[in-house]
């Protein structure tokens, strides 16, 4: 009966003897699979893997940095859009002036754009005092925790996105730190 | 003789850890899987060149994928129907090209029955030509069970059909060459 595994047998058999071969292997794909091909030979097979590897290299790279836990991740990137915000007011989203405003960086700033442009506007010596002051054991930890509910909220956004638009977010900051 | 074979432990740990990103482990894979792989594509596309560009992409892909891989099938398997799918691919978009080499696999045939070879050796030229010009299923049903080795239960996964009817393409397949080839 076609199909059954005596039929299949016979089938093959007589296949295999048509090719003049002798089957590659044992029937449980334990074979070196080159039957009826010609051998490019080993010089080839030792520098195959090498070859693979070669072409692999950008992508193990790349898969690690992905791999990074993703709260790190976007820790980091807050910490970017932070700095950005600082260093660059000019560059950061706006709603008001719409000369550079991006909705999707606007949606994931750590905090309101006015925050940062009043932090933009202290000195060193006031940024500082600022630092003590939420250092200090006297400051209330509720307190401290209101500062940095923006920062959290903003965490939160950049952990949800989807890997799109979180590789649309990366190469948005790069281009705005360049 | 249908079985699945077990895999090898120390293939096991070489999948384990390429999937945590370990490219060294990775390359072991590609050691221990890189002829059948360069044979299908080889005996798919008869064109050194190509099927050695193929035969890396599938590793590359592999490595993309690796970790979707379940286990299911044998890694040898898995990596048989990446490299399929490449190649069908690869035919679909160089129709021209595998027609050419369709003309030079039947001139070859032509060319062995006219120098004299011995006739094992024309016969299984003309059984080359003859499976090359096989329905793409019952090709693919050959290649895996006839050149590759695998079992009928394997060939089922790698083509997403049944056992049986793996086993009734091949049937079909050696009946259609049984006839073409005489």
């Amino acid at each position: 009966m076609i199909g059954d595994d005596e039929q299949a047998r016979r089938d093959e058999a007589e296949l295999l003897a048509a090719f003049g071969a002798d089957g590659d292997g044992d029937g449980n794909g334990n074979g070196d699979g080159m039957a009826g091909v010609p051998d490019p030979g080993p010089e080839y097979w030792a520098a195959f893997p090498s070859r693979v590897r070669a072409r692999l290299a950008p992508r193990a790279r790349r898969n690690e940095w992905l791999s990074a836990p993703r709260l790190a991740l976007a820790a980091s990137l807050a910490l970017v859009v932070a700095v950005a915000a600082l260093v660059v007011p000019g560059d950061v989203p706006r709603d008001a002036d719409g000369e550079s405003y991006d909705p999707l960086l606007a949606a994931f700033a750590p905090a309101p754009i006015d925050e940062w442009e009043s932090l933009s506007g202290l000195t060193t010596a006031e940024l500082e005092a600022m630092e003590e002051r939420l250092l200090a054991p006297a400051t209330p930890r509720a307190r401290i925790d209101d500062l940095a509910a923006p920062l959290d909220d903003a965490l939160e956004g950049i952990e949800t996105l989807s890997d799109d638009r979180f590789d649309e977010l990366l190469k948005r900051l790069a281009a705005m730190k360049t | 003789m249908f079985a699945a074979s077990p895999m090898p432990s120390d293939e096991l740990s070489w999948i384990e850890r390429a999937k945590r990103g370990d490219a060294r482990a990775f390359e072991e894979l590609v050691r221990l899987h890189q002829k059948p792989v360069y044979g299908m594509a080889m005996r798919m596309l008869h064109d050194h060149g190509e099927a050695d560009e193929i035969a890396q992409r599938t590793f590359l892909r592999a490595w993309d994928g690796i970790g979707a891989f379940e286990g299911r099938s044998s890694m040898r398997t898995w990596l048989l129907t990446i490299c399929m799918n490449l190649c069908r691919n690869h035919v679909r978009d160089h129709a021209r090209f595998v027609r050419d080499q369709q003309a030079h696999l039947d001139a070859r045939g032509e060319d062995a029955i006219g120098s004299g070879r011995l006739e094992d050796e024309e016969r299984a030229e003309r059984m080359r030509a003859g499976v090359a010009r096989l329905p793409e299923r019952q090709r693919q049903v050959v290649e895996l069970r006839v050149f590759q080795s695998l079992p009928f239960k394997e060939i089922a996964e790698a083509l997403g059909i049944t056992e049986n009817s793996a086993k009734v393409s091949f049937h079909h397949a050696v009946r259609s060459l049984k006839e073409s080839v005489g």
